[in-house]
């Protein structure tokens, strides 16, 4: 038996583990971040079990064969800076999870020639960049360092503990503020700056290349719904960066066998670990009683109960469609409704009958991360649409050729070419059904301004608008990181002012994907809602739980 | 060589401001002025001979009632009559409007959304929870965040009441506010475009954001400091140089020197101690205190060798955001427009007018701001004063005066050359007669200002109204510089005024009494 503390009654509320499961906590969703969470749990010495709705494991880490002997990931295409924990204590690479190559390399070209190439090495990244500004080669090292460091700042920020979400106002604040003591005086100003400014005014006051700038200002937006101009840029790209900074060995990594070869091995090592992991099983509702979860009812009827739910489920389908508002109190709903949640992103697979030439780049570059993002003015331009629900005419890209470095992705001599593009709208004025064939037309148009050849070059494809990724991955929004990624939605602030990230309103829920701290294919919600969830189990029962 | 204790740069409303306190605490103060009038952008002119119109600033929303008192501007002739309200008319026909009294309001919202007047009544409330908690900020010095983290304590003690007596929760909530989009702010209240788009139109004039950016929510509170009546304007009788002219009475009347055509050309500073000025004229003039009431980049960029400025402070300087995003227009008029979207004898005629439909609106319009062109349908702010100040032209006739909002400072192609003028001006008329058939036949004369002018004639870096964007990472500990709040500055006795500092733009002399209260407290004196 397990006590659990209800933060609403703050009275103990005791829960009896059903006859049917001898299970201490089940997963609702089997995404990457469900894994990972599963895994560590049982790792801890809990009966876990995973419940997903699909035929498969691994969510957004997913691949398939598009055309026969050809495949690739049909959503996510990198992992961006695992987090070292997982790979190392679920012995990832035991489980068969290859990088077919880490440390990615960022190549920019603009079109007419010129590129930025950016290096997981700072100092040899310097030296490509003298071609294009002898000052900001030079000022390259230090800005690079210094957002590292806020990086890491961000990321203790941004890591809630459940005693904030548990804290006084005033002591949240404290408590939230304290967390940048490990920098100096100037430095927490700054960071604080940091926080509230643009990717661009920031990236302004340091550099002059448009080109530079622009690659720059990529990686604080991919996934957001705002421009490089918005105040919620700068927060981004450090989020961003955070995984990169604490994890620099693989950096940008691609999987060997495209992105479901992660959820294979997450899957096998939580199987390792004693984890029932069953698929096709939808969880339709979330069993609450006296105040706390206790359980969960799937489509059939069944019921698994469990002391301990954890949902990988976004914030708005674990509370408003698996708990109910019944309840939550009016003001939790209404905050959760207002979550935005609508994705910018969307994915396309082009299958190409040979490497396609971009101007600018030779063909060794193509095994580079490849962005679209001459500008920072460019990127803010291909924005300026989605707000009025409509889509850009000159999206920016990143694309990556797999198959160079995965041979086992083709059997003949296709070349794959996998890109996440923005700015799709989640909707579209006149409907995605009707729009849809422009939007492909428009990407593939928009392509060929860098890679003249590419329309010839094409054998077939695959687009996924951020509503397709809300339906094949179940995701509200289609939006990756399950809420957008903006400072009114972070931090203390996510999912819901006061619902604290892992310090959830009902009793013995909690939540384990990215809509509780932050996206990415990190891993890193789905550990810390283990944490989390063991740190509550430890205090509410003094033993038989081991740290992970 | 003279001696003073305090010297004030710039005789702008908050340089007056500052200068009438710390004249009042008995200080010998001397305010120099560069140009041959005071008030800074507070000055008429004439549109055509007989019509006054307003040069800068038209009306006066935000100013503190209390400054009005404690300087007794009212025995020095400024005299502020206070709008009936505002309202946004629409192409079909219909209005919304804004008035002294709540009930009234709910009514007209309740025309267009039984929903949304209700909710009217939440947002207000919620508007007035943030004022709450702001305020103690605009009448304490302003902690410094960096080091909150040590010293919650150290938080004024009328804001951690308040916070208290609000209830848990009230903390994130107003963090959320802070960092929301106006856009998602009015989104959880209302689901009329054209009343989102009413309450949003007065909040972003002069703001390098659109509705859409976040951190804008905190706007729709800015406009709403000053404590009159639900934040409705009023405009000072005589134009708005009177409000110049009393202030400048008032330092007089309180002991201090206010002199005109004294350029200051420059500050000197002895082992990092700012200890006088220098004059156009080559006069030196020590002073125990030096403030300044230019904008920040001004400051530091004419008064000081910039080369003997520190690196880091001057990479601050120079990546302080001003861009200007108004232009201003004034149109004499042969009679009064009408307006038939209004019903006969509306007493909101007197007040302020806007056109903006949606947000969206809005937004394109920032849109095109953002990429250097005009846009084709820039949001308005209009009024005509001459309907209750018939002193500011001849019987009979009327001026307008009208804020033209997302006007860029530089274009992308060309320059703001006359044809470019008349242009804008042109397509600003047309957005009137949309609304009123007959202004067109009625006007006289118009003259406009558009950014580049407003920095040519008042001094103003990029235009920019605000001294400064007021976005998040420019405003409270953050502005003018961070690690340099309460108006102090990187050099000992130098200290600013304008609205480069907290709180920030818009004719509220906070700015002004705020630095008066440092510069006392820093000169051993009890605060004003």
């Amino acid at each position: 038996m397990i006590n659990l503390l209800s933060r609403k009654s703050k009275t103990p509320v005791s829960v009896t583990p059903q006859s049917n499961g001898v299970c201490d906590a089940v997963i609702v969703g089997g995404g990457h971040n469900g894994l990972v969470c599963a895994a560590m749990l049982a790792k801890a010495g809990l009966k876990v079990t995973v419940l997903e709705a699909q035929e498969r494991l691994g969510g957004a880490a997913a691949s398939d064969e598009i055309k026969q002997g050809v495949r690739v990931s049909t959503c996510a295409h990198l992992v961006y800076a695992l987090d070292e924990k997982i790979v190392k204590g679920l012995r990832l690479h035991k489980h068969g999870l290859q990088f077919a190559k880490a440390r990615l390399s960022t190549v920019a070209p603009d079109g007419e020639g010129a590129v930025a190439h950016l290096h997981a090495d700072i100092w040899k990244t310097q030296a490509g960049l003298r071609v294009l500004s002898e000052s900001d080669a030079a000022a390259f090292p230090k800005f690079r360092e210094k957002m590292q460091t806020y990086a890491l700042a961000l990321k203790a920020l941004l890591t809630n503990s459940p005693s904030v979400a548990q804290q006084s106002d005033l002591g949240a604040l404290e408590q939230f503020l304290s967390k940048i003591q490990i920098l100096n005086e100037d430095g927490r100003r700054e960071l604080l700056r940091l926080l509230v400014s643009s990717s661009g005014d920031i990236l302004d006051e340091t550099f002059e290349n448009e080109l530079l700038k622009g690659a720059l200002a990529f990686d604080s937006i991919l996934g957001l719904n705002s421009g490089p101009r918005s105040m919620n840029s700068m927060a981004h790209y450090l989020y961003r960066l955070s995984g990169e900074a604490s994890c620099d060995r693989d950096g940008m990594a691609i999987v060997t066998g495209g992105m479901s070869s992660l959820a294979d091995a997450l899957s096998d090592a939580a199987r390792a670990h004693g984890v029932k992991m069953r698929t096709g099983a939808k969880v339709m509702r979330i069993i609450i009683q006296k105040g706390a979860a206790c359980g969960v009812e799937l489509e059939d009827g069944e019921r698994v109960m469990a002391p301990l739910v954890i949902s990988n489920a976004d914030p708005k389908t674990t509370y408003l469609k698996l708990v109910g508002v019944e309840y939550l109190d009016t003001g939790f709903s209404a905050q959760l409704r207002a979550l935005r949640c609508e994705g910018v992103t969307a994915k396309m697979n082009l299958i190409l009958n040979g490497l396609p030439t971009f101007r600018g780049l030779t063909q060794e570059d193509l095994s580079s991360r490849i962005v679209i993002c001459p500008s920072i003015d460019f990127a803010e331009r291909a924005f300026n649409p989605v707000k009025y629900g409509s889509f850009s005419h000159d999206p920016v890209f990143e694309i990556i050729f797999p198959n160079l470095h995965d041979t086992s992705l083709t059997s003949g001599s296709e070349q794959i070419l996998s890109a996440n593009v923005q700015y799709v709208p989640y909707k579209v004025e006149g409907g995605w059904p009707a729009r849809r064939e422009e939007l492909v037309e428009q990407l593939v148009m928009a392509l060929g301004y860098f890679a003249p050849d590419i329309k010839d070059r094409i054998v077939s494809g695959h687009v996924l608008t951020p509503l397709e990724i809300e339906k094949e991955y179940g995701c509200t929004g289609g939006h990756w990181h399950h809420g957008d990624f903006a400072l009114d939605q972070i931090g203390i602030l996510r999912p819901a002012p006061g619902m604290g990230a892992y310090g959830a309103p009902v009793a013995g829920l909690h939540m384990c994907g990215a809509g509780a701290s932050g996206g990415g294919i990190t891993g890193r919600p789905g550990l810390l809602a283990a944490e989390h969830a063991l740190a509550d189990l430890r205090t509410s029962r003094k033993s038989g739980v081991r740290a992970i | 060589m003279a001696r003073h204790d305090v010297i004030i740069v710039g005789a702008g409303h908050n340089g007056l401001i500052t200068a009438a306190y710390l004249a009042r605490a008995g200080l010998d103060v001397l305010v120099c002025e560069r140009a041959s009038t005071v008030g800074g952008s507070l000055v008429n002119k004439e549109i055509c001979p007989g019509f006054t119109g307003a040069s800068g600033a038209h009306d006066l929303a935000l100013m503190a009632p209390h400054i009005i008192a404690d300087l007794n501007l009212r025995a020095f002739g400024f005299d502020l009559i206070t709008m009936p309200g505002r309202a946004t008319l629409m192409r079909d026909g219909g209005y919304i409007g804004s008035y002294p009294s709540r009930r009234q309001t709910f009514l007209d919202i309740e025309r267009y959304s039984h929903r949304d007047a209700e909710r009217y009544i939440e947002y207000e409330h919620h508007l007035v929870r943030q004022k709450d908690l702001f305020r103690p900020f605009l009448t304490n010095p302003l902690p410094d965040l960096a080091m909150v983290g040590e010293h919650v304590d150290e938080l004024p003690e009328a804001f951690t009441k308040t916070l208290k007596e609000l209830g848990e929760g009230a903390l994130l909530e107003a963090l959320r506010f802070w960092f929301q989009s106006c856009k998602d702010f009015l989104d959880r209240y209302f689901e009329t475009d054209a009343l989102k788009a009413h309450m949003a139109g007065p909040s972003f004039v002069g703001a390098a954001n659109g509705p859409f950016s976040p951190g804008t929510a905190y706007l729709l509170l800015h406009s709403k400091l000053g404590s009159h009546v639900h934040g409705l304007q009023g405009i000072v009788r005589g134009g708005m140089q009177k409000l110049g002219e009393a202030l400048e009475q008032s330092v007089r009347a309180f002991g201090g020197e206010v002199v005109c055509e004294a350029e200051v050309s420059g500050v000197n500073l002895t082992k990092g101690t700012v200890v006088s000025v220098t004059l156009a004229d080559g006069s030196v003039h020590e002073a125990k205190a030096v403030v300044s009431n230019l904008d920040l980049k001004r400051t530091f960029l004419t008064l000081f060798d910039w080369k003997s400025l520190s690196d880091p402070i001057l990479a601050q300087v120079g990546h302080f955001r001003m861009q200007g995003s108004i232009a201003k227009m004034n149109i004499a008029l042969d009679g009064l427009p009408e307006f038939p979207g209004l019903p006969d004898g509306c007493p909101l005629l007197a007040g302020k007018l806007h056109f903006t439909a949606s947000l969206s609106e809005m937004e394109r319009a920032f849109d095109c701001w953002k990429d250097g062109r005009v846009p084709e349908c820039p949001p308005l702010d209009v009024t005509v004063p001459s309907l209750s100040d018939p002193s500011l032209c001849p019987p009979g006739k009327h001026i307008m005066s009208i804020n033209i909002q997302y006007v860029p400072n530089h274009l992308i192609a060309g320059h703001w050359d006359a044809e470019k003028r008349e242009v804008l001006a042109a397509r600003v008329l047309n957005l009137l007669a949309e609304h009123s058939p007959n202004v067109k036949d009625l006007t006289l004369g118009w003259s406009l200002d558009v950014p580049p002018d407003l920095e040519d004639k008042f001094a103003l870096t990029g235009g920019d109204i605000h001294h400064g964007d007021m976005s998040l990472d420019q405003l409270l500990f953050n502005r003018p510089l961070p690690g340099y709040t309460n108006h102090r500055t990187p050099f000992k006795n130098f200290y600013m005024c304008g609205a480069s500092t907290h709180p920030g733009g818009g004719v509220m002399g906070m700015p002004g009494a705020l630095a008066a209260r440092s510069v006392l407290s820093d000169l051993g004196h009890a605060g004003p």
